[in-house]
């Protein structure tokens, strides 16, 4: 009677089975990977709510305001109701909850050596520590999981203290500048280094205003790291410098599509107009174009960064159809355009199967960091060298270099609202999370409210202060988790 | 001096000649019984002048013979409320006067004249507490069936048992159905112990008679037509007007192409998609046999193509049923029922389901622009793209992608039975029964290349095509003991089962086929993709059952299961459930002599049943490994590597985490009924009260997000009670050549969730965009799935009153409303509008649902008239509520402005900047109360010598309306419809409505 009732599973391994060997541990980092590309596996995931979500809300950006996506977001009248931040939040989460597997299983794997574990042990703390920072700049209060909780009934945690998930950021990084590999072999190149690691340790310590920590641990990556700028600016967005000198970390995509397996994006026609066949989900805003149009040559031309960024109204603007190769400049299309410009970054690509690409998502590029290294300078009252690193990124770009006549104040201002817009605008949530750190920080605190009115941001009167520099704890937690409490003003 | 009179005895309803029926001679105990073609030869002497006619089931005539008279005919009228009347319940039969239970069974003659192909559909409106409603009015589409309302959350469907075996009632066609009984209260259920909890329907296909062969034919066709309740689209310049009035309120420029009503085209995209369905069904069967083997075939076709174009369904079924009996000196039965259907389904897939489903196809007919063309001569597939004029607002063509997509569906069912029937003793039975299901499943998606613009792209011809196997069989033991003496009678039943089940499906894919010419799969030049899975599980039980009843007034029963599942670990494996119940037949107790009543029945039983509606394996912690979950075929692989493009790493994690501790849920059901015959039973009742209580309720427990995991665990979290009435009466009368009868049921229930989860856990649902905007709630003190939002308290109508609404802090609650602007109230009183300012505003789930049937014939004309409908369910009428946020819906034009302030419609504003058209609010909540004219038919049967005449038995046709009208204030398309997710059920997506149809058939007896 009772082997009636025994049944095997054929279908799948369980935790019993799995974390045997150093495939498995390789496998459970793959997944927790993975998750970056957003928590369900989907690029519509990945880019219509996680990344439109981080993007939509600032001044570089002008919402489409046909396109019913994130428009309530765009116009600053959103609530907790809504999706963007529900699957920023079970992204991030995702990502953590599979590198707390690959932390906590990997040490009882058989036949590893120890060196090799803390290897992989810290990669997984790397990924960890990534989705923390976006968790604690998109939500501030939120549940601190560092174990993979396997019982059903303690799956309720409570917030912790903003600063108890920064202090988590530092010591998974610190762990993992040390212990993950300098680089990896070719088969595995996208995943962390301790590059990497020491780069976000830099990032994390500039949003807490650490800046003699920032400066010391930018100037390593600087000085000792792997790292230089692609020769082409735009080479940065078409693929052709992927995982290369000046990649930092970024999220990996692929036109490959074996097993049913889609791990492309659609950035190429989420932004291309229109008239291009795209679907212009935004485009960009008047106050970039402008920011962007006095980045200049020695000869009082557009910079790269201009002519690379943004698809606008000058004889040497082009940008391509979503699924072709052929440059099409602006003339061409003017008379059937429904916005003055839009971006162009990932619109070319080198790597493309079916109408998506597999051309990487940049989160950390060499040239963030040295704008970086050279913010925490300026802070740290080195304006000189914070100069000389500018120049380096400027320079790169054909921009004419900065002069030495910038006073302190003047340079903040200077890489607060041109350097960091112009050279890495539209980039991965950089500017919104820019624009956060400096509303919420104790040197030369900024209203976003102030900036975005400033630069004509459509719905700026619709920002409430106290409240719209965060997201909502997303309403389906809440129901979920008792223990939550939600943000001030939602 | 004696004579012989001849005469033939036949059914008054359906002509049909009834053999085996009794004739005694008045008076006397000599007798004879009529053969195989109904007829009969009895010798009377003078003296004698009238037969007495009788057959179980049928009321008892006296019909006066003459002196002279040398033929007869007789016509018995079946006697549905008869006493003897036998009733089918688990693993046999019992006479309905000696019910203990709740046990409705079907007025099969009502149940037959629903001219649908759907067995499930006809039961609709027909049995007290059994609620059948359409997840949606598309072709094939199956209902959602709810015995007593909600009795848990998981998994609300009753069991169905197909001539005693587990099985799919979908492929079923209702021209092979004998019987169906509802079991519904525990001490019917508990003997399907495990999966019991939900009720059972219990259906007995057709068997033959020994006799000649009696063929029958019965046809019909109809015209459907898609009833859209009313609900327009848009046209171009109403659409104009609307957008340019939200742009220019919101201080925004109109996009350019609403600003001339003489450019672009002006689509009636719905136009385009109905269309006037057809639907035959057309049945054949032959039925006979001799004293040793009877035979029952019937053969059936049913199709319908749809009210939507590019859709349809078409079935054939063939069943024969054959018993071999008198084998080994009379004490072997054999029986054999053999099945085979096929289902070819083509072309609709409806968004239904919890979480965040979509909308339903219908709805991008009125959100698309009637600015688009539908055709466009120049485009290869002859559809229009986007117009790039109209930017992203010009994407999609509904018409398009429903035309150029070729998804099929073929089914095939193949269902085998043997059973045998062993007398031991005159006392002692045994019976064995073998029944094998074969379901073998085949789905084909083609899509040729298109490019409408966003969300509306497939960017190569591609192809999926998807095999299952599904054989599920079931052996069963028992034993019957049967002993009468005096006054006792007893009845014991054993039985022993073993059950299994496996899936095994095959699937392969190419996403890029070399031209829209060659859809086979090894036509394809893209990556070739193959995926498949197995599952497995059994069910092995013991139970019994003993009935006592001593001088057919007082009845008691026991019974009990053993059940043991795979779905749960080793120690959790086994269940037992187990039902007493007692009835008193008070009418026959010597004092008592109140003359109208001629039945006095109360009924009691108390028992506990179980459920297992979960999948296998949900108590081990799975790891996912690449793209092994087809739930998420991408979510753990992730590219590396140098090379272009990357290889993709497989990937592996728990995706969701085990439960080992889950066990049987269960439900402990009181019932009290009474059986009550009034008028020698010309008038009768059922009544039924019950009360439940459901333990351990197994919910996939959704995680918080912080888990980090995608699957909701499986988990014994919740307790449930639910409570409800069911009343059916019916009533018969005749006057003359008039006869007729009335039935009516209504069944009512009420849940209420008292344990959910971790504490203070709420289950949010009903989302009405895609993941966005929950409607329902679900926590302890409330319903499964009760509406839970804001409350609109009327429209600003002045800049001051929107000035003075403020909170107990002197704070503006409505810092962004505006004069036009829905006032939301502050619900906990605490000076902000949030999330937190919902309340309850009811359920989804009718109060009451009932049916009334009214059948009345004059002479040889038959009328049926039949109306269903539900009282005290809300629906959200979400479809409404996209069509205002989209700017989409005429009633815009009616919007609040200052000198159409009288108007309920909000402001138009294209940014709404108060959010009047994305809260949920029970500004879109309706009423959904309706009352359904369901079936409307008459008939009329040609006189039987007439038939005769011309070769035939009988002749009936027929012509009626199916679902012609409802009554309701219901706004949508259609309040009968229901979504299939548990927590959302009312909340209407803009499914497809029913058809409203126009049938005429014909029955032809050979």
């Amino acid at each position: 009677c009772s082997d009636y009732l025994e049944v095997p599973n054929k279908g799948n391994l369980t935790n019993d089975s799995f974390w045997q060997t150093e495939q498995h541990v390789q496998q459970g980092l793959t997944a927790a990977y993975s998750a970056l590309a957003s928590w369900d596996g989907s690029k519509w995931t990945f880019f219509e709510e996680v990344f439109l979500g981080m993007v939509i809300r600032t001044d570089e950006i002008s919402n489409n305001q046909s396109s019913g996506y994130a428009g309530k977001l765009a116009s600053f009248t959103n609530t907790a109701d809504e999706s963007t931040a529900s699957n920023n939040w079970l992204t991030r989460y995702a990502g953590i909850a599979r590198a707390n597997q690959v932390i906590q299983n990997t040490p009882n794997v058989p036949g590893l050596s120890d060196e090799l574990k803390q290897a992989y042990i810290g990669e997984a703390k790397f990924l960890r520590a990534l989705n923390y920072f976006y968790l604690v700049c998109s939500f501030e209060k939120i549940p601190k999981v560092t174990v993979f909780e396997t019982d059903v009934d303690k799956l309720i945690p409570s917030q912790a203290a903003v600063g108890e998930i920064w202090a988590l950021i530092e010591s998974d990084l610190k762990e993992a500048e040390t212990t993950v590999p300098q680089s990896h072999a070719d088969v595995w190149t996208g995943r962390a280094t301790r590059w990497s690691a020491k780069a976000l340790l830099g990032k994390a310590y500039l949003f807490q205003e650490k800046w003699s920590e920032a400066v010391s641990k930018f100037k390593e990556v600087v000085e000792q790291g792997p790292y230089s700028l692609l020769p082409n600016y735009a080479d940065n967005f078409n693929g052709v410098g992927e995982n290369g000198v000046e990649s930092v970390f970024e999220i990996q995509f692929s036109g490959d599509r074996n097993g049913g397996v889609d791990k492309r994006q659609p950035i190429n026609w989420e932004i291309t107009p229109a008239a291009l066949d795209g679907w212009e989900l935004f485009s960009a805003s008047d106050w970039i174009l402008e920011e962007m149009k006095t980045d200049l040559t020695t000869s009082d031309e557009y910079s790269d960064r201009v002519y690379e960024s943004l698809f606008f109204d000058d004889p040497n603007s082009t940008i391509r159809r979503p699924t072709e190769t052929d440059a099409i400049p602006y003339a061409d299309v003017k008379g059937s355009l429904t916005f003055p410009q839009y971006f162009k970054k990932y619109n070319a690509w080198t790597d493309k199967q079916g109408d998506y690409v597999g051309t990487n998502v940049s989160l950390i590029r060499y040239a963030d960091v040295l704008l970086m290294y050279a913010e925490a300078l300026n802070e740290n009252n080195n304006t000189a060298d914070a100069i000389d690193a500018i120049n380096t990124v400027r320079v790169r770009a054909h921009a004419e270099p900065l002069d030495n006549t910038f006073t302190k104040d003047a340079l903040r201002e200077q890489i607060r609202h041109h350097e960091r817009p112009c050279e890495l605008s539209m980039e991965y949530g950089i500017r919104w999370m820019d624009l956060y750190r400096w509303s919420k920080g104790s040197v030369a605190k900024e209203s976003i409210k102030t900036t975005l009115s400033d630069h004509g941001k459509a719905f700026a009167d619709n920002f409430v202060e106290g409240k719209h520099e965060i997201s909502p704890i997303p309403a389906s937690e809440i129901s979920l988790n008792k223990n939550l409490v939600q943000n001030d003003k939602w | 001096q004696s004579r012989t009179v001849t005469g033939t005895v036949s059914d008054a309803t359906s002509g049909e000649a009834m053999p085996g029926v009794n004739l005694v001679i008045k008076g006397t105990t000599n007798g004879t019984t009529t053969d195989a073609n109904g007829a009969f030869a009895i010798v009377l002497k003078e003296e004698d002048n009238a037969l007495v006619v009788s057959f179980i089931g049928y009321k008892t005539q006296e019909v006066a013979v003459l002196p002279a008279q040398t033929t007869l005919v007789v016509k018995l009228e079946s006697d549905v409320t008869a006493l003897q009347e036998v009733v089918v319940v688990g693993f046999g039969t019992q006479q309905k006067s000696h019910l203990t239970g709740a046990v409705a069974s079907t007025n099969m003659d009502n149940f037959m004249k629903v001219p649908t192909g759907d067995a499930l559909n006809a039961l609709q409106g027909q049995v007290a507490g059994v609620s059948v409603s359409n997840a949606t009015g598309a072709p094939g589409a199956a209902p959602v069936v709810q015995i007593r309302g909600l009795g848990t959350i998981n998994g609300s469907s009753p069991l169905y048992v197909i001539d005693g075996i587990p099985s799919e009632p979908s492929y079923l066609n209702p021209a092979e159905i004998e019987s169906i009984s509802v079991l519904k209260d525990a001490s019917a259920a508990t003997i399907y112990g495990a999966r019991g909890s939900n009720g059972v329907i219990l259906i007995t296909t057709k068997r033959g008679k020994s006799g000649k062969p009696q063929i029958t034919i019965n046809s019909f066709v109809g015209a459907n037509d898609v009833n859209l309740n009313g609900v327009s689209a848009v046209s171009k310049a109403q659409k104009n007007a609307i957008m340019q009035n939200a742009y220019n309120n919101a201080g925004l420029t109109p996009p350019t192409w609403t600003m001339d009503n003489s450019k672009f085209a002006d689509t009636r995209w719905a136009d385009a998609y109905f269309k006037t369905g057809l639907e035959q069904k057309h049945d054949l069967s032959i039925a006979g046999g001799t004293d040793d083997v009877t035979y029952s075939f019937a053969g059936g076709y049913y199709s319908n193509n749809g009210t939507v174009v590019n859709t349809g369904l078409n079935r054939y079924n063939s069943r024969l049923n054959l018993e071999f009996k008198n084998l080994l000196h009379d004490h072997l039965k054999f029986n054999l029922g053999v099945s085979f259907v096929r289902k070819d389904l083509k072309n609709y897939s409806e968004a239904l389901g919890q979480g965040n489903a979509d909308f339903s196809p219908i709805m991008s007919l009125y959100t698309a622009l009637p600015h688009k063309e539908i055709y466009d001569a120049t485009s290869p597939n002859g559809y229009a793209g986007q117009d790039p004029l109209l930017g992203v607002v010009g994407a999609g063509n509904p018409i398009g992608s429903q035309m150029l997509q070729n998804n099929t569906n073929q089914d095939d069912y193949l269902q085998l039975n043997w059973g045998a029937d062993l007398k031991v003793l005159s006392w002692l039975t045994y019976q064995f029964k073998l029944g094998v299901n074969s379901e073998n499943t085949y789905n084909d998606t083609f899509l040729p290349a298109y490019n409408f613009g966003p969300g509306a792209t497939v960017e190569t011809p591609r192809t999926w095509q998807e095999r299952a196997r599904i054989n599920s069989s079931i052996f069963n033991n028992l034993l019957n003991i049967k002993k009468e003496f005096n006054d006792h009678s007893i009845a014991v039943l054993l039985g022993q089962s073993s059950e299994r089940y496996v899936m095994r499906s095959v699937g392969g894919s190419n996403l890029e086929l070399p031209s829209s010419l060659v859809p086979a799969l090894d036509a394809g030049i893209g990556t070739r993709n193959a995926y498949g899975g197995i599952v497995e599980n059994r069910l092995l039980s013991f139970f019994g059952r003993a009935t006592y009843s001593f001088a057919n007034k007082y009845f008691i029963e026991g019974s009990v299961r053993k059940d043991g599942s795979t779905r749960f670990g080793p120690e959790n494996r086994w269940g037992t459930f187990y039902a007493v119940s007692g009835g008193w037949a008070i009418h026959r107790e010597s004092f008592f002599n109140i003359d109208f009543i001629s039945e006095l029945k109360p009924r009691f039983s108390y028992g506990v049943v179980g459920n297992q509606s979960i999948g296998d394996y949900k108590y081990q912690s799975l790891i996912t490994l690449g793209s092994g979950d087809p739930d998420f075929p991408s979510a753990v692989n992730y590219p590396f590597g140098l090379s272009k493009p990357q290889t993709v790493a497989t990937g592996a994690s728990a995706l969701g985490i085990g439960t080992p501790d889950i066990k049987w849920e269960q439900t402990t059901t009181s019932n009290i009924g009474l059986d009550l015959g009034l008028l020698e039973n010309k008038l009768s009742f059922t009544i039924d009260y019950f009360q439940s209580k459901t333990e351990g309720m197994l919910v996939e427990r959704r995680p918080p997000g912080s888990a980090g995991i995608q699957k909701a665990p499986t988990t014994n979290a919740g307790n449930l009670e639910n409570k409800g009435l069911e009343v059916t009466a019916t009533y018969r009368n005749e006057a003359g050549d008039f006869q007729y009868n009335i039935s009516a049921n209504v069944g009512t229930s009420k849940n209420k969730i008292t344990k959910l989860g971790y504490e203070g856990q709420e289950f949010i649902d009903g989302y009405v965009e895609f993941n966005n905007y929950a409607t329902t709630r679900t926590a302890v003190g409330t319903q499964v799935g009760e509406f839970y939002m804001k409350e609109v308290a009327g429209i600003f109508q002045t800049q001051q009153e929107v000035d003075a609404y403020k909170g107990k802090d002197g704070e503006l609650l409505q810092p962004n409303a505006a004069p036009g602007d829905f006032k939301f109230v502050d619900i906990n009183n605490d000076g902000v509008i949030d999330d937190k300012d919902k309340r309850s505003f009811g359920s989804g789930l009718p109060k009451a649902s009932f049916g009334l049937t009214f059948n009345a014939s004059w002479k040889n004309f038959d009328f049926t008239v039949m109306f269903n409908g539900t009282a005290g369910n809300k629906m959200y009428n979400a479809f409404k509520m996209e069509m205002y946020r989209l700017n989409a819906s005429p009633d815009l034009l009616n919007s609040w402005t200052p000198t159409n302030a009288s108007s309920d419609v909000p402001r138009l504003n294209y940014t709404d900047p108060n959010s009047n058209y994305t809260t949920a609010s029970n500004y879109f909540l309706e009423n959904a109360s309706y009352v359904r004219l369901r079936n409307l038919q008459i008939g009329y049967t040609l006189p039987a010598p007439l038939a005769e005449n011309i070769g035939l038995t009988r002749l009936r046709v027929f012509a009626g309306g199916y679902n012609l009208f409802t009554i309701t204030n219901y706004m949508g398309f259609d309040p009968g419809l229901s979504n299939t997710g548990k927590f959302s059920r009312g909340v209407d997506k803009g499914f497809y409505p029913i058809s409203r149809s126009f049938v005429a058939g014909i029955t032809i007896g050979l």
